[in-house]
């Protein structure tokens, strides 16, 4: 391939992930010719799933969780500090020695580095945002407002629905909208006991299964899921979404994508003349060698700080603070969700019943604070927070921590132990501007400028957790409980519970209806330049505290229409 | 009544493809299963040959397969050393654990054996198995003292597991201090001294016995059953005696 130098292409994605993947798709689909450029190494569809299926004992380590102490982790010093890091999952992510960035204050950025990106080891958990969360920067003031609400994005979260097939409950709340659903996984019996009781003695307060892009029903050429369990291993009947089963083989039909791996975007190329994105600057990621590639329509989806990296990175005269920031706002307003507070307990007798297979999936209880009525509203902090969690009975493992050997012990653990119920909250962030990313002088093997990130929960979130914690112990007492301790895991300036580990880091190019307070317009655009859309996490101007990469698929899919409409007129 | 669950990989695959109606075609179930063992060997560097321990003496090999079986003896099911326990922790006590980890294991053995010869003037391997029993019990009552599950609303202070900050007879059961013995057993070190005033190792033994057994391939499928894949059931009877999934 010598003598393609510079490759025009109508469009160019940068990344394969959840927001890649769709952004390829709809662009081939609408006919562009489309270039995605990965990073990362190739992984093929069930080909490349190498510990798909393989049971416990045929690890050398019988899967365990890969902690950043023990032998082998010394590529992988913060990837490592997530439980989705296991010998299991190891190789789909991306090395920190090859990927490095600098923390100011404690901060985890989880990073994939492959075809797929973070979708191939996603929790796939799917919740609409509503008009509670678009309006929210409007009401308190914190942030900028949306420029956009849940009637512009419905139609766009059906239209992906229907596409990747999600399961759940239908609830009819107007805090959590329903979607385009295929019938819901079951709950066990001890969520059973939990739903019914917590919702007779609270009402108001709702238990449902997750809401998951996992297949209930054989869906659009992809088989129904199998309940072997662990999805992030990868999926070779497609069950789970993923770029691979889904969004890739779309674009690929359409004989219109040209996907290339191990190709780093070094930065975006700039015509001030035009005031357009031309093309791409690219290292290869084995040789080193430079490439270029052009095209008239840039989409960015190099995840939240991957693409936010890149636009502060790409300096021009016109642009001097990074691409596309002539607000000066590009890198500020990071935001993750915050998670790992709760409570644990015993469920009472139940002895009787057990389930059968590996459900992929747990239970939601959505939003029941600050609603927009005086009966939800709480004066201490503001937005709100759901819990995930489950119920199951103890296994062996509750051998570890008592006393009990020999027969005693095995006689012990022969049978399931008791019922055990707990609930994590996942809360929202607000958007501030002290939670920000910058660039460094220090580069990385390709060239480009290391990222250092200063980020911290505030006074809502801390307080927020409290409230997480007291109410998941009433919830659980009011259930039936019995034994219910509470937990906290955050420890400010510490790892435990710090900013990233929730893994919905969102942020730094946030979309608004000012350009001097925001680097995207309502359809994911630039503000200052037309051809450049970003639809990955970074457009997010507030977290809600739902998890967001469906939000993200379907601005995607819109931010595609629009601008495939706008490139077809000749306006971009 | 008791379902067999005794399947491996290759029939949970195949029973999968059944019950999705046959979506997984023969070829591709047969390639799925090579792709797995071909591309799994490569990752894990499979060589051909017998199995060598790579950290532990096969003095201490011999000594951890013992311990691993009066942990999980041998019964209707294999034990811990059918299962392989002792080759599972040199695995971990070579490739996953920090080396200080490893040596203070390592330490803990030792202190073992030198418990035994304290109690009954021979090493652990050469006392009766009831001898072993009656002092591994002893370890683990003092390792895992008692304690009441307390609610939040009631929580007092639990005791620490004893790990010694200073050196030898520091601990906070309120076990008395160790005796010392009129001359210390030839090889002893402060290492080995720290340890055997410690409950750390037997906590990590006894962890490793637990992990290493029911996450093996008898543990997990004759002593417990696999949870199949193919359908989920929230809700299925339970009777007493039914083995628990893995």
């Amino acid at each position: 391939m010598y003598y393609l130098q510079k490759d025009e292409y109508d469009a160019i994605v940068i990344g394969s992930g959840i927001t890649g993947g769709w952004a390829a798709k709809e662009l081939t689909e609408k006919g562009l010719r489309t270039l995605v450029i990965e990073r990362g190494r190739d992984v093929r569809h069930g080909k490349d799933y190498v510990t798909e299926h393989k049971p416990d004992w045929e690890f050398p380590f019988r899967d365990s969780r890969l902690d950043p102490d023990k032998k082998g982790t010394e590529d992988y010093q913060v990837q490592a500090r997530t439980s989705a890091f296991s010998e299991s999952t190891k190789h789909f992510f991306a090395k920190d020695t090859k990927h490095p960035y600098q923390e100011a204050k404690p901060f985890t950025w989880i990073q994939g580095d492959q075809v797929g990106g973070k979708s191939l080891t996603w929790g796939r958990q799917v919740y609409r945002w509503s008009d509670l969360d678009f309006e929210a920067n409007l009401k308190d003031g914190n942030g900028v407002d949306w420029p956009i609400r849940y009637a512009d994005i419905a139609p766009w979260y059906s239209y992906v629905e229907k596409h990747i097939g999600v399961s759940g409950e239908k609830l009819g709340l107007p805090q959590l909208p329903d979607g385009e659903f295929l019938k819901p996984m079951e709950l066990n019996a001890g969520e059973k006991f939990v739903k019914r009781n917590l919702e007779k003695a609270m009402p108001g307060r709702h238990l449902t299964i997750g809401r998951v892009a996992i297949l209930t029903e054989n869906h659009n050429g992809r088989a129904a899921c199998h309940y072997c369990g662990p999805c992030p291993r990868g999926c070779s009947t497609g069950s789970y979404f993923s770029s691979q089963s889904s969004t890739l083989p779309a674009a690929r039909a359409t004989g219109r994508m040209t996907l290339v791996a191990n190709s780093v975007v070094h930065s975006l190329i700039y015509d001030e003349s035009r005031n357009r994105v031309t093309g791409v600057r690219v290292i290869d990621a084995e040789t080193k060698e430079p490439r270029e590639y052009s095209a008239k329509l840039v989409f960015l989806c190099a995840s939240t700080l991957g693409s936010t990296r890149l636009l502060l990175a790409s300096k021009s005269a016109r642009f001097p603070n990074g691409l596309a920031n002539s607000s000066g706002v590009l890198g500020q307003n990071l935001m993750d969700h915050h998670f790992l507070v709760g409570a644990n307990g015993q469920l009472p007798d139940l002895r009787e019943h057990y389930y059968q297979g590996n459900r992929p999936n747990g239970v939601y209880i959505p939003r029941f604070r600050n609603l927009g009525d005086e009966a939800t509203k709480r004066t201490d902090y503001v937005r709100g927070y759901g819990y995930q969690g489950g119920a199951g009975r103890a296994g062996w493992g509750r051998g570890i921590g008592e006393a009990g050997i020999g027969v005693q012990l095995k006689s012990k653990l022969h049978e399931p132990g008791d019922w055990g119920f707990g609930i994590t909250g996942f809360a929202e962030c607000l958007p501030r501007k002290e939670n920000y990313v910058e660039l460094t002088s220090d580069t990385d093997a390709f060239g480009i400028p290391q990222l250092r990130v200063s980020c911290d929960w505030g006074e809502n979130e801390l307080t927020m957790r409290k409230d997480i914690a007291a109410q998941a112990a009433e919830m659980l007492e009011k259930a039936g409980c019995k034994n219910v301790h509470t937990y906290d895991a955050n420890q400010p300036g510490k790892l435990g519970a710090e900013p990233g580990l929730g893994i919905h880091e969102m942020g730094t190019a946030r979309m608004g209806r000012d350009p001097k307070t925001s680097v995207l317009n309502g359809w994911n655009q630039s503000h200052d330049v037309p051809n450049l859309f970003v639809t990955d996490g970074s457009c997010m101007s507030s977290s809600s505290c739902v998890n967001p990469s469906i939000t993200y698929m379907a601005l995607t899919a819109r931010a595609v229409d629009h601008a495939v409409t706008e490139f077809k007129q000749g306006n971009i | 009544m008791e379902i067999s669950h005794n399947i491996d990989r290759r029939e949970a695959i195949r029973r999968a493809a059944i019950l999705l109606g046959g979506v997984i075609s023969a070829p591709t179930l047969a390639a799925l299963l090579q792709r797995d063992n071909l591309a799994w060997a490569a990752a894990v560097g499979d060589t051909a040959g017998p199995w060598v321990p790579r950290t532990l003496s096969a003095a201490q090999l011999e000594l951890v397969a013992t311990i691993a079986d009066r942990v999980i003896p041998p019964t209707d099911t294999p034990g811990g050393r059918a299962a392989g326990v002792h080759q599972f922790v040199d695995v971990l006590l070579t490739d996953y654990y920090p080396a200080a980890e490893r040596d203070r294991f390592l330490a803990g053995l030792q202190g073992l054996d030198f418990r035994a010869v304290r109690e009954h003037k021979k090493p652990f391997g050469k006392i009766t198995r009831k001898q072993q029993d009656a002092l591994l019990a002893k370890m683990d009552r003092e390792a895992f003292p008692p304690r009441q599950m307390v609610a939040d609303s009631e929580k007092k202070l639990q005791p620490p597991p004893r790990d010694p900050v200073v050196g030898p007879g520091a601990n906070s059961t309120g076990a008395p201090p160790m005796q010392k013995p009129e001359a210390d057993p030839e090889g002893m070190t402060d290492a080995i001294r720290s340890e055997m005033g410690s409950d750390w190792f037997w906590h990590r033994m006894k962890e490793l016995a637990v992990v290493g057994y029911y996450s093996s391939q008898p543990g997990s499928t004759q002593e417990l059953r696999v949870n199949p894949m193919g359908i989920w059931r929230g809700d299925i009877p339970y009777h007493r005696g039914d083995r628990a999934w893995a």
